[in-house]
């Protein structure tokens, strides 16, 4: 009984670091670790599903003031909007914890979405932390992109200037928009690396 | 995004009610974060933001230097900030014109700092004051009870160099650091934040951050050991 227990528990371990905890951190040029997550309406989303696209995964925490200069503005929005059109997987994720601040309840993540017009793929919530750390997350926002190959092509900050201030942002250098247009023209990524700014991630 | 003066009480201090024409004088910003919220050093750690000061400076006048006390290491869950819970000063050096004699500059400054406790707060305040020049200076006496918890400047570079995602200072003679030493550069995105450091022979070695940013061949650290700290510049 008790080696029949043990057996079964070896599975089932076996099965939690398949999922996300045997894999290496996230770096950049290597393979960007696979991760499950259900968002909001509760559809799961595979990294992996998303083979031959480009995805980018965006941090969030609505209560932050620096993700709120980038959905107060709009900017989010429109980089959204411009490059799911082209074809790119958008995926916002929280990792705040239970009972953090940011942690909100899906009626009202869905009612602050439609309040702001999001155009994200879907936003997935990462509680237990896990796919945060997968990619050491620090920011809201902190931005990634991974390219038709499964390949990190990016991480780091949404754009050049760290601040809250929305009137910043058509002073900044748009890290990400630079990026993906870079890679979507063929051509290799400049800047692959920055430094993200941001609210701490909320573990 | 609102900003406010809430979370943080913010004014300015020199060092001479007088100062002599030609000669150099300091201001500090004095920050002083309300109850339970941080504000953020210069380099803010793995997430938060620097505060800043923008001055305007009446011609001739000139922002030569800056010092900062030494911050605490806030851990909350992994992520690593350095920051001040308590009263702080950072310090500005400023040289005032050698004709300028008998006259009174105000210096304004727009400062603004991002506080958090749990969550975070933007803020913004501006702050005046005048300096008086002279043909001889006259100290302000109560300057001199905050020029406290500043780090010692090491005069001679120390030699870094990058191995396998380390950062490797080597230590001159003269500095003799204990095991709990830590080197935190002024800039963000170099060092993993979380990561132990380690002393190997009469080298201080430090993890890299995962996606650490382009390392500058030259820059500014502060070394803590317990209670001393130094203000190193590392050339690699």
């Amino acid at each position: 009984m008790n080696s029949l227990f043990g057996v079964f528990a070896l599975i089932a371990l076996s099965f939690a670091l398949t999922n996300v905890f045997a894999q290496n951190k996230a770096e950049i040029d290597k393979p960007a670790p696979d991760f499950e997550l259900t968002d909001v309406n509760g559809v799961k989303h595979k990294l992996s599903d998303f083979r031959g696209k480009y995805v980018v995964l965006e941090w969030i925490n609505f209560n932050c003031p620096f993700v709120k200069k980038h959905y107060d503005s709009k900017n989010m929005q429109k980089l959204q909007d411009k490059y799911t059109q082209q074809g790119v997987i958008w995926l916002a994720i929280c990792s705040s914890a239970p009972g953090k601040e940011g942690h909100l309840p899906k009626d009202e993540i869905k009612k602050r979405s439609e309040n702001y017009k999001t155009k994200f793929t879907a936003y997935l919530i990462d509680e237990s932390g896990d796919v945060g750390r997968l990619y050491s997350a620090k920011t809201t926002p902190h931005m990634y992109i991974i390219d038709p190959q499964g390949t990190l092509i990016y991480a780091g900050a949404i754009d050049s200037i760290r601040s809250t201030d929305k009137a910043d942002i058509e002073k900044a250098e748009n890290y990400v928009s630079k990026a993906l247009g870079e890679a979507l023209a063929g051509k290799p990524v400049s800047t692959k690396v920055t430094q993200p700014y941001g609210c701490s991630v909320k573990y | 995004m609102a900003e406010s003066n809430e979370t943080a009480r913010v004014s300015l201090l020199a060092l001479h009610n007088k100062v002599a024409a030609g000669e150099s004088t300091w201001i500090a910003v004095e920050i002083e974060p309300k109850e339970g919220w941080h504000t953020y050093w210069a380099n803010p750690g793995d997430a938060g933001l620097a505060t800043t000061v923008e001055w305007n400076l009446p011609k001739g006048i000139s922002l030569v230097d800056t010092v900062w006390q030494v911050p605490e290491i806030i851990q909350t869950d992994e992520i690593i900030s350095y920051g001040y819970h308590h009263k702080h000063y950072i310090f500005y050096k400023f040289t005032v014109p050698d004709n300028l004699e008998n006259q009174i500059f105000e210096i304004t400054g727009v400062v603004k700092w991002l506080a958090c406790k749990e969550k975070c707060l933007p803020g913004k305040d501006t702050v005046k004051i005048q300096l008086i020049s002279s043909n001889r200076s006259e100290i302000n006496r109560s300057f001199s009870d905050i020029f406290g918890n500043i780090p010692v400047r090491l005069d001679n570079p120390l030699r870094g160099e990058i191995k396998d995602n380390m950062l490797e200072v080597k230590l001159s003679g003269s500095l003799n650091l204990s095991e709990k030493a830590r080197i935190i550069p002024y800039l963000e995105g170099i060092i993993d934040n979380s990561a132990a450091q380690s002393m190997q022979g009469s080298s201080l070695v430090a993890r890299l951050d995962a996606f650490h940013v382009e390392i500058p061949k030259e820059f500014k650290a502060l070394i803590v050991d317990n209670e001393k700290a130094y203000d190193v510049v590392i050339f690699l």
